[in-house]
């Protein structure tokens, strides 16, 4: 169990589709959320407009203080959970539909080491490179951070507390895990990448936004929106604080225990039915 | 032509009524199958026949529709049973980003045995890799892909190595040297279950074979027995005259001069009674002996009665 667990994360490691998805979380983090937010900032200072409208004083205040390390336990779960955790469906569904493309899966299940045993294993490795994946980003975005307060002149940085951080990371690990999980069950149904990812996707940008947009009129579509993972996501990451005003509109109001537990379950059904699939299908 | 089970002695491969099906298409028809312990076992078809999905049972990927299987005595799947077997089916599948090496380390992390770097290596110069080691898998050629999947095979030490079609994409010395491989494994008591649609290499490397059509085991025993008798051939002087003689003689069903000889349609047992009709006539007996069919003559009339009878 442990060997197989060491070499599905030396699979993770080898591979170089792992590497190009955790490039594109660094250069989401920064480019996508700190250098827009710093550009936003310096445009709206200097009188011009950006995307978070017209802002002075206190909410200014806000704005500067929200791309400074010390939030950067709210900004980096707040810009991960909206943008970037389909990205780590694309890990989850590369995990276990490569297995069918290139008929490994075959090749591991006629060595002994059982069926349940290398999902285990294939669970864990996918937890611990999720998990190097929040480090990374988090790695990111501080030292993004880092930059921006040195741009705007901050003299001393302030860094967030090692408990906030640790609960901000450990957030964000259980929303990549729910994107994860999904990806997996997804590529397991499918017996492959490319539908998997692809219906992944659809759901992860398309349906959750036509769902948003349609739930601002429609109690049913609430409710929908209510069980959906970008929600649930939003809803955690309030636990962490208050974002601020400028980003308000999209400030989520639901609860975060709630939302855990949901985010939770995604990860329960998904593993379970991935389990159920993997367990009694043929391997043909 | 089936041996009875009592005679079979240490089975490691016994499937009674083994049955695969796939909605309406009957991929594999209530084989039962006979592997003995130490022996080369021959699973001959055509492609398509079911061979390499009975594999694929006895391996546990795919689960019977009806019938069953022991594998080492027990169930097909089993990762105890799983981690005293070797195989290789049908394409050998590794990962194309990692060397052959490294697919290997990753084969023995599944099994659960410890094997160093010596070991792969030894099982990498058995099969002929030793210099492309480091090389990528999806570098390889064809050939090297399937000795990796040979190596992968052997990296256990296993009692029972099942292999797909091991030949294919093999250059002739390649071949040459699998063939050898696959001997040599019976000399260390291993049993390999050799699945083939190649007559030649069937008929060269192993001792029993059983034969596949359309999903059924139609015939299961010694390449010997399947090949059977075919006749009788005669080769006397003056040829014609011996033909017309050997018509009146009693078991003889038939005579057809062919290539300077004369077949007869007779069985063993009628040899004397040729020879001395023969002689008693004063014909010149150059040859006389039995007929036997080759492999390929013996699957074609035992498979394809099979087509017959089940052809529109």
């Amino acid at each position: 169990m442990i060997a197989c667990l060491r070499f599905e994360v030396y699979k993770f490691l080898r591979r170089p589709s792992t590497w190009i998805l955790a490039l594109i979380l660094v250069v989401a983090v920064a480019f996508l959320d700190y250098y827009q937010l710093y550009n936003a900032y310096e445009t709206t200072v200097n009188g011009g407009k950006s995307f978070v409208g017209n802002l002075s004083g206190r909410g200014l205040r806000d704005f500067r203080d929200y791309m400074l390390p010390k939030e950067a336990t709210l900004n980096i779960p707040s810009f991960l959970a909206a943008l970037a955790a389909p990205f780590v469906l694309i890990l989850g569904a590369l995990s276990v539909g490569s297995e069918y493309g290139w008929d490994t899966v075959k090749t591991s299940l006629t060595q002994g080491v059982g069926r349940a045993g290398l999902l285990a294993g294939r669970v864990l490795a996918v937890a611990v490179v999720t998990l190097a994946f929040v480090v990374v980003s988090f790695a990111a975005g501080l030292v993004s951070s880092y930059v921006v307060a040195g741009a705007l002149g901050v003299r001393t940085v302030a860094w967030p507390e090692a408990s906030m951080l640790l609960k901000s990371m450990g957030v964000t690990w259980l929303i990549f895990g729910a994107w994860a999980s999904l990806g997996m069950f997804l590529a397991f149904l499918f017996r492959g990448t490319a539908l998997s990812i692809g219906l992944g996707l659809i759901y992860g940008i398309v349906f959750q936004t036509l769902i948003s947009s349609l739930s601002a009129n429609s109690e049913l579509f609430q409710r929908i929106l209510d069980a959906l993972l970008s929600k649930n996501s939003s809803d955690l990451v309030s636990s962490l604080g208050s974002a601020p005003k400028a980003f308000s509109g999209g400030q989520s109001t639901g609860d975060p225990t709630q939302a855990a537990l949901i985010l939770s379950a995604y990860v329960v059904a998904c593993l379970l039915l991935s389990a159920l699939l993997f367990g009694r299908r043929d391997v043909t | 032509m089936r041996g009875s089970p009592e005679d079979d002695g240490d089975l490691v491969v016994e499937t009674r009524g083994l049955t695969k099906r796939y909605g309406r298409v009957l991929a594999v028809d209530g084989v039962d199958l006979h592997v003995r312990r130490g022996e080369i076992y021959g699973f001959l078809g055509r492609n398509g026949a079911g061979k390499t999905t009975t594999l694929r049972m006895l391996l546990g990927l795919i689960r019977p529709t009806a019938g069953e299987a022991r594998v080492l005595g027990r169930r097909p799947g089993d990762p105890a049973v799983l981690s005293r077997i070797g195989s290789l089916v049908e394409t050998p599948a590794f990962y194309p980003f990692l060397s052959g090496m490294d697919n290997l380390r990753g084969v023995a992390s599944y099994a659960g045995i410890r094997a160093g770097r010596g070991r792969l290596r030894e099982v990498l110069e058995q099969v002929g890799l030793g210099k492309s080691a480091r090389t990528k898998f999806r570098k390889y050629s064809l050939g090297m892909k399937q000795r990796l999947g040979v190596a992968a095979a052997l990296l256990k030490d296993p009692e029972l190595l099942v292999l797909d079609e091991p030949t294919n994409g093999l250059d002739p010395q390649g071949i040459t040297e699998m063939r050898t491989l696959i001997r040599s494994l019976r000399e260390e008591g291993r049993t390999v279950l050799l699945s083939s649609h190649l007559m030649s290499e069937v008929e060269q490397v192993c001792d029993r074979v059983g034969i596949v059509s359309r999903g059924r085991l139609v015939a299961e025993g010694s390449v010997e027995d399947l090949r059977g008798v075919g006749g009788l051939v005669v080769r006397a002087e003056p040829l014609g005259r011996a033909g017309e003689i050997l018509r009146s003689v009693e078991g003889v069903g038939g005579v057809e001069v062919l290539d300077g000889e004369l077949r007869l349609a007779a069985a063993p047992e009628a040899a004397p009674a040729v020879a001395r009709a023969l002689v008693e006539s004063g014909m010149e007996l150059l040859e006389l002996r039995v007929a036997r069919r080759s492999l390929e003559e013996a699957f074609f009339e035992l498979a394809g009665e099979r087509e017959g009878e089940g052809g529109t």
